[in-house]
């Protein structure tokens, strides 16, 4: 038995000492290293002021062209959307933007079926991992079944998130190369036509979202603006996002902006690249900036 | 409960301590303990199938001991019929009955009559093909008379229910795990250290080979009809890998978890995609399946001692059966039959080539054969792996119609590149150490060890694909 204990202790020895050993690098490098996708890149901004800000989802990183609103206007603009952010995501993004000084004047938080769901996306969630001793990020996870996992199992939150922060990730960290997500902070076009139907909006709204509420109380109203951006026809129960306009303040609806132009959509949620300029034009237009 | 889960891993060692250090002066306790673990591993996953296994051990082990008991031939036949109608029936209800349904109702139909049976709302109860065949070879060969019936019902269930092969085998034979139930067992460290071992190894099989190759051979099989050639080529190969990674990275787990208690249970796998021929395939591959048909039908069916078109049944009977036992789907059916008609020829053209004979070496002539087995047994996946048979047809007519060589995929898929690479360590790895069960021997073996555990680490699959496929039957 004594020779099995021992062999056995080495196993287990090695392998926790790699696993706390491999938590250490990635950590290290997603953290300090090459950022590879946008979120890397915005955890990452200090100390900033930008004229204008767009949060929110693909339909934010897909649909404002930055470049466009500085060309046309004069004024800073970023475009911090990106693919499958909840509400709660954007809430904490500004929030740590906020305590990161970056400052806007107007911000733009984008909104529609989201409006239903109150927790962090998995993608987020994922990518906020390498955090998990910052307050803000041990927060979040302090209330999730996994976090004594990730709090007292090294390299675990790794194991876990192997799709988005595993080791194929981390090589392409270290050779820093691109990929096909968007590095800088901003748009990135659609090109291609098409109407395809991707879900549908839920048959009701929540009586009311806390994150809206949050964000509310985190930027003064002045500042703070909400939008639905354009949906094709095809989009089943697309009206319900009507019903937001009476639950958030500062609120406009472009779900039928494009009913007759066809040609502006990649797909029935996402507008291609000439739909994206002619919508950010109308944006431009309706708040004057 | 899933040998890949951190569940197991504390199920595991409470198990093992209690055994060894609480219990180690009395086989019986640790015999009661090995029957409690297997019912909380089994009802882990489902407790409400634990009746089965009990009532399915209760009728094995007193048909065992009647067959023993009565004289007469007729009443000695009568309890083996009623063990075979038993654990049959139960397989049929669970596994079988919605699809023989199906298939009478649409043989009706075939002649014009409009007839509706109604199918059944059930769930089928993890490793019940498994367990069933195992206590079916019990009660035959007691009636056989090569085995004596145990009296002691802890043992016997211990023997039904042993957790570690359980689920999805090996599929023991009474007379080889009974009887290491009923003499004490002393810790043998080499033994635990080569179980432990086989663990690593299995583990790795599973999380990092199975795993990894299951993303990419679902996109492929889910989106085979906007795939050209190489694409459909490389999900066949991916397919192969990930079942042969799956399911023999199980049976080493399980071999390896039986070691630490002391139990030596048989070799499922022996490196069966380094086979010359398809008979010599089906040496190496699930090996107490197959062995398991040659001895409880192949040889009472008449074996090879008849004449040739009855040997031609018996081996079509084996194959077609073999393909059913793995699934209600034609699929497996047409499986099992590519495999008889593969197997055929070899047979009648190599009756000497009866065992897996002749050393492994590296040649010219061996790496054709062993290529082409490869493809023959890779094609016969295809109907393994689809939906339904249009549908695998039609993924292999799709390989010889499109012609298409593009790297297109490959270029596109990043991480493809990275799984080849993957598959192609893998099978050298495993071809330097083909003539031991496992990798962890000779030379270097710690450093073997770590590296492997590393590599489990940094590429393993935790969280996505858990499931073994062999549970499914």
């Amino acid at each position: 038995m004594k020779r099995f204990l021992k062999y056995l202790i080495l196993i287990i020895l090695f392998t926790y000492g790699l696993m706390y050993f491999l938590d250490l690098i990635y950590t290290e490098l997603y953290r300090n290293g090459h950022p590879r996708n946008k979120l890397q890149n915005e955890l990452k901004l200090k100390d900033q002021h930008y004229d204008i800000g767009f949060y929110g989802s693909s339909r934010i990183e897909r649909h404002i062209n930055c470049e466009l609103i500085e060309k046309l206007t004069g004024k800073t603009c970023v475009n911090l959307g990106f693919a499958g952010a909840n509400l709660a995501d954007m809430k904490m993004l500004a929030e740590i933007n906020k305590s990161n000084g970056v400052t806007f004047d107007t911000i733009f938080f984008q909104i529609d079926y989201n409006y239903n769901f109150e927790n962090y996306s998995p993608y987020f969630l994922a990518n906020l991992a390498p955090y998990l001793d910052e307050a803000f990020v041990e927060h979040v996870f302090s209330k999730r079944d996994e976090y004594g996992y990730y709090k007292w199992i090294p390299f675990y939150k790794y194991m876990r998130n192997e799709k988005v922060l595993g080791v194929r990730e981390l090589i392409s960290v270290l050779l820093q190369t691109k990929n096909g997500r968007n590095t800088n902070i901003g748009y990135r076009p659609l090109k291609g036509v098409g109407l395809a139907v991707r879900g549908k909006f839920p048959d009701s709204l929540k009586h009311q979202n806390s994150k809206v509420i949050g964000l509310e109380k985190l930027y003064p109203s002045g500042m703070l603006y909400f939008f639905t951006a354009p949906y094709c026809q095809n989009i089943q129960n697309r009206e319900i996002s009507l019903g937001l306009a009476g639950k958030i303040k500062n609120y406009r609806n472009y779900h039928d902006l494009f009913d007759n132009n066809a040609e502006y959509f990649y797909d029935c949620g996402h507008l291609n690249d000439k739909g994206a300029e002619a919508f950010t034009e109308q944006l431009i237009f309706d708040y004057n900036f | 409960m899933l040998f890949n889960s951190i569940t197991f891993f504390i199920f595991l060692p409470i198990v093992f301590i209690f055994y060894w250090f609480f219990f180690k002066s009395s086989k019986e306790y640790q015999n009661i303990l090995i029957l409690l673990a297997s019912y909380v591993f089994y009802g882990w996953w489902d407790y409400r199938f634990l009746f089965l296994i009990l009532l399915s051990t209760l009728v094995d082990f007193f048909t065992g001991i009647h067959i023993e008991k009565c004289k007469s031939r007729k009443t000695r036949n009568f309890f083996l019929g009623l063990s075979i109608f038993f654990n049959l029936g139960v397989l049929a209800i669970f596994k079988y009955y919605n699809f023989f349904i199906s298939a009478i109702t649409s043989s009706f139909l075939e002649i014009g009559l409009n007839v509706n049976f109604e199918t059944l709302n059930i769930i089928l109860p993890v490793g019940i093909s498994f367990y069933t065949f195992q206590t079916l070879s019990y009660t035959i060969d007691i009636w056989k008379g090569g085995l004596k019936p145990t009296r002691n019902f802890i043992n016997f269930a211990g023997f039904v229910s042993f957790f570690p092969q359980l689920v999805a085998g090996p599929i023991e034979r009474a007379s080889s795990l009974l009887p290491q139930f009923e003499i004490p067992r002393k810790f043998n460290s080499e033994l635990a250290i080569s179980g432990i071992n086989l663990m690593i190894w299995g583990l790795f099989k599973k999380v990092v080979i199975a795993d990894n190759a299951a993303v990419y051979t679902n996109v492929i099989f889910e989106n085979y009809d906007n795939s050209n050639s190489l694409t459909l080529i490389l999900g066949t190969v991916y397919f192969a890998f990930q079942i042969y990674c799956d399911f023999s990275g199980y049976s080493d787990i399980a071999i390896g978890t039986g070691r630490l208690f002391g139990f030596r249970l048989m070799r499922n796998f022996n490196y069966p995609y380094f086979s010359r021929n398809i008979s010599e395939f089906w040496k190496r591959w699930h090996i107490s399946l197959s062995t398991w048909f040659r001895d409880y039908l192949y040889i009472p069916l008449g074996g090879s001692k008849m004449n040739m078109i009855f040997t031609i049944r018996n081996i079509l009977i084996v194959f077609l059966v073999s393909g059913l036992w793995h699934g209600a789907n034609w699929t497996f059916i047409l499986w099992g039959g590519i495999h008889a008609f593969l197997f055929l020829p070899v047979f009648f053209l190599k009756p000497s080539n009866s065992k897996v004979s002749g050393p492994l070496v590296l040649n010219i002539s061996n790496i054709l054969k062993i290529c082409f087995t490869f493809s023959m047994v890779c094609m016969a996946w295809v109907f393994f792996r689809s939906k339904n048979v249009y549908e695998a047809i039609d993924y292999l007519m799709r390989i010889f119609q499109n012609q298409e060589f593009k790297i297109t995929y490959l270029s596109i898929e990043r991480y493809n590149i990275e799984l080849i690479g993957l598959i192609l360590f893998f099978v050298i790895f495993e071809w330097f150490h083909k003539n031991s069960e496992h990798p962890f021997s000779g030379k270097f073996r710690i450093l073997k060890i770590l590296f492997i555990i590393f590599i489990t680490l940094v590429m393993g699959k935790f969280f996505d694909y858990k499931q073994f496929i062999y549970f499914q039957f």
